[in-house]
């Protein structure tokens, strides 16, 4: 997936790239946001309004600084308009005729995401084609740390509709894995374990596992089986013995009374297996997965690329102090949906301090829901 | 501290829960499932070496320290007097568990138990469900789940957890690591399903308790075609007494088998089928025996009979409603109908039924009809009263019973011996004919 080549206008940026990881975001960074900006003003109607009423102009934007003028999209922003409003004018009138059929195959729509309608207006992101190649770059770069080997044959275990169902089975895909999807008929932890035990035995089985980490105190909906369940459904100690890899994603790994990295080790201890390594990502779908934890687990970093991440001051809309909490904010450089420094409604602790793995990326530590706490409780919210 | 002993290592108590004198750590989800990982790991099983460890055990005989046994009594109720001799049995019979073991087969160089021409083998995924305050109980089955290598997943008594805890911290000690130990709550719904759990994830299980226990656990469970249950149901034991008796013996040692213990165990004694030309004099001795008993404190090195829960005492009241009542001090005596419940099932209390018998009616059809609807439909044990060796055998031939003793009390303790017709730690193995 390395080399895929992101373009807005004139400017480009190889999204699978990990110097982006080593390297504090330079010029050619600042040239793809300018561009992403500017082609937002020029062909969505609703951005173009809002930057107006906030007194931007695209050309004013010439560094990070000038980006922290663009005023921030809340969520109630999103759920108050329509869905198409985040998209470009040129996309909107080609639905309204009929469809993207003159578009060119990257510039169609690959994929669309709604989060729960059920509990208000939904939200819904459409990534084009090369969106979506963007972001499987993306999460590639994420396992920059861990021999392709190691995660070759994936159990995904999202709901097939939720977007960690399709962007872990098309980007391991595209790497180069084999993905099995959770079948769609399996509640029971008992059941999902069973397909597990039995996945693809030519080639000894899974060794990599996708999927939410436990369903947190409070959540009433899964988004599919989660690796506490699956522990605790894994009798045979399938996951301990087999499993080298594991993404999670949907909701905090690292909730103390679930102690599931300790729970694998132990595991792994038991099955005389080498430590299973753990991938923790974070996102929404709205914009993309834009973080993830490397080798030593210690906060979440800012995989800057597809996605630009700030961690703001809610009153300036100023980037936080390192150290300093403030809310999360994204940018997701897509075609389609246009989210321009997108509250996902998050606040974390702003970490520049370099990682142990040799990346310079700051990271995000200690994330909690602040804003939209009730869609989060009743839907399948943050992820 | 109590905890958890999984994998050989005492785990982290995240919190507890009262359960009369202790405190018992509630066990996470999380924690049984990974005891269950390691109850299904394969094992190779040496009998060789489970022999060494516990012979070891049993001649250190520290693995459990007087002060418990005080702190056991003190919380049961039963005399230390009782602990320490029991526990001196238990330790005898680790520490000549080579010698145990000789008497049921021989032991090949590779660890097996060859016996009636086959070849026994363990290491099979167990669940062991104890109960009751029994002190010799947990040491004896988990020192046969041993011999027999069972990978187990053990749930303690929550009425008396500390023999259990600190054998499997010996056994631990001692490097074998088959026996995880799994504090769980049989009152709450979400422990239940954990022991309905392992049950279906182990290949056999062992349940103790009153038959009621462990109607409960196997009732509401599916048939598990591979699956072999070995429950343990209550004892119903009793005496039949012939007119040929030494009656002196007979009382002595029925008031004994009924109190040992505060008469809670499976072999005490329950019931009494005696003549009914013997009653007056058979009843004076019961009663002089019962007198003779000495009352106080648990914790009195002398002390027979201890301190008996208030609870067990209303069964037994209740139980002996419809009968005369010929002592009732502490020990309770009454002579029954052939309905009673003091015949027909047990009350973990000191408590007797007296049936006598005319000339003519079948002292062993009797008893064999107050134990017709038991689960086992019959008797732990049986001990017989008479002069006569013919007499002896034509009961032993014809009793219900999976033990019959002779001139005995029902709780003589023979570690040694089968219980409930089994030797457990060859029923937790497999055989196969090697020709």
């Amino acid at each position: 997936m390395s080399g895929f080549t992101m373009r807005f206008g004139d400017a480009t940026l190889d999204v699978g790239d990990v110097q982006l990881d080593r390297q504090p975001l330079g010029a050619n960074f600042l040239a793809m946001a300018r561009a992403f900006v500017a082609d937002t003003y020029e062909g969505c109607t609703y951005h173009r309004q809002r930057l107006d009423r906030a007194g931007v102009k695209p050309d004013q934007v010439r560094s990070f600084e000038d980006f922290e003028r663009i005023p921030l999209l809340g969520p109630s922003d999103v759920s108050s308009t329509a869905e198409f409003s985040l998209l470009p004018d040129r996309m909107v009138a080609a639905l309204h005729d009929g469809g993207l059929f003159d578009f060119r195959p990257e510039e169609r729509i690959a994929k669309k995401f709604t989060t729960t309608g059920s509990t208000g207006r939904p939200k819904v992101s459409y990534y084009t084609v090369a969106d979506w190649e963007a972001g499987s770059a993306q999460v590639v770069r994420m396992f920059q740390h861990i021999p392709p080997a190691n995660y070759s044959r994936i159990f995904n275990c999202f709901n097939p509709g939720h977007v960690g169902g399709k962007v872990f089975e098309d980007t391991f895909n595209r790497a180069g894995c084999t993905v099995e999807n959770k079948h769609f008929t399996l509640q029971k932890p008992e059941d999902v374990i069973r397909q597990l035990y039995n996945g693809i035995p030519e080639l000894g089985g899974f060794n990599g596992l996708c999927l939410p980490p436990c369903l947190p105190p409070g959540l009433k909906v899964g988004k599919g089986g989660t690796l506490d369940e699956l522990l605790n459904a894994d009798v045979d100690n399938y996951i301990g013995a087999k499993i080298r890899v594991i993404l999670t994603a949907g909701a905090p790994r690292d909730l103390p009374e679930f102690r599931l990295k300790e729970r694998v080790w132990e595991a792994n201890e038991l099955a005389g297996a080498e430590r299973t390594v753990f991938v923790d990502l974070y996102g929404c779908a709205e914009v993309a997965l834009a973080c993830a934890d490397c080798q030593h687990n210690d906060g979440l970093h800012l995989m800057q690329g597809h996605t630009y991440t700030e961690v703001v001051n809610a009153e300036t809309g100023k980037r936080v102090a390192p150290g300093e909490r403030g809310l999360v904010v994204f940018t997701g450089f897509k075609h389609a949906s246009r989210y321009l420094r997108y509250m996902i409604g998050d606040e974390a602790t702003f970490v520049a301090d370099p990682c142990r793995c040799g990346r310079t990326s700051p990271r995000l530590k200690d994330i909690t829901r602040v804003m939209d706490k009730e869609r989060l409780r009743q839907g399948c919210a943050a992820g | 501290m109590l905890q958890n002993i999984i994998n050989g290592e005492p785990r982290p108590v995240e919190s507890e829960r009262d359960a009369g004198d202790w405190k018992l750590p509630v066990t996470p989800q999380h924690e049984a499932a990974f005891a269950l990982k390691c109850v299904r790991k394969p094992a190779t099983p040496d009998l060789r070496r489970a022999i060494a460890a516990l012979s070891a055990i049993g001649r250190a005989a520290s693995w459990i320290s007087d002060a418990d046994l005080k702190q056991i009594a003190a919380s049961s109720g039963s005399p230390v007097k009782y602990m320490r001799f029991a526990m001196a049995r238990v330790n005898a019979w680790l520490a000549n568990v080579g010698d145990y073991v000789a008497r049921l087969g021989t032991v090949d160089a590779f660890g097996a138990l060859e016996r009636g021409g086959a070849r026994w083998t363990g290491g099979l995924p167990t669940t062991f469900i104890l109960a009751g305050d029994d002190i010799t109980v947990a040491p004896w089955m988990l020192g046969q789940a041993v011999l027999g290598d069972a990978t187990c997943l053990v749930k303690p008594s929550s009425v008396e957890p500390l023999s259990a805890f600190r054998f499997v911290q010996a056994v631990a000690a001692a490097g074998i690591r088959t026996l995880h130990l799994v504090h769980l709550d049989s009152a709450a719904e979400g422990d239940r399903a954990v022991i309905a759990k392992a049950i279906e994830s182990t290949e056999q299980s062992v349940v103790l308790g009153e038959d009621a226990t462990v109607g409960k656990i196997y009732g509401p469970m599916p048939f598990l075609a591979n699956h072999k249950a070995i429950p343990y149901w209550s004892g119903r034991s009793g005496v039949v007494v012939h007119a040929d008796a030494d009656l002196e013996l007979a009382a002595r040692h029925i008031v004994f088998g009924a109190t040992e213990d505060r008469g809670n165990r499976c072999i005490s004694t329950k019931k009494i089928f005696a003549p009914r030309a013997l009653a007056t004099r058979l009843e004076a001795l019961l009663v002089a025996e019962a007198d003779r008993l000495r009352r106080g404190s648990p914790l009195d090195d002398a002390t027979e009979l201890g301190t008996l829960d208030p609870g067990a005492r209303a069964r037994a009241e209740s139980a002996a409603a419809d009968g005369e009542i010929v002592y009732q001090k502490d020990l309770v005596i009454a002579r029954v109908g052939d309905r009673s419940p003091l015949l027909c099932t047990e009350v973990p209390y000191p408590a007797i039924g007296l049936r006598y018998y005319a000339e003519g009616e079948d002292p062993i059809a009797l008893a064999n009809a107050a134990v017709k609807e038991g689960p086992s439909k019959k008797a732990l044990v049986m001990s017989v009263f008479t002069a006569s060796d013919a007499t002896y055998a034509g009961a032993a031939a014809h009793l219900a019973a999976y033990k019959v003793l002779r001139n005995l009390p029902t709780s003589h303790l023979d570690l040694t011996s089968a219980h409930q017709g089994m030797h457990l730690c060859v029923e937790l193995m497999r055989g196969k004919e090697v020709c």
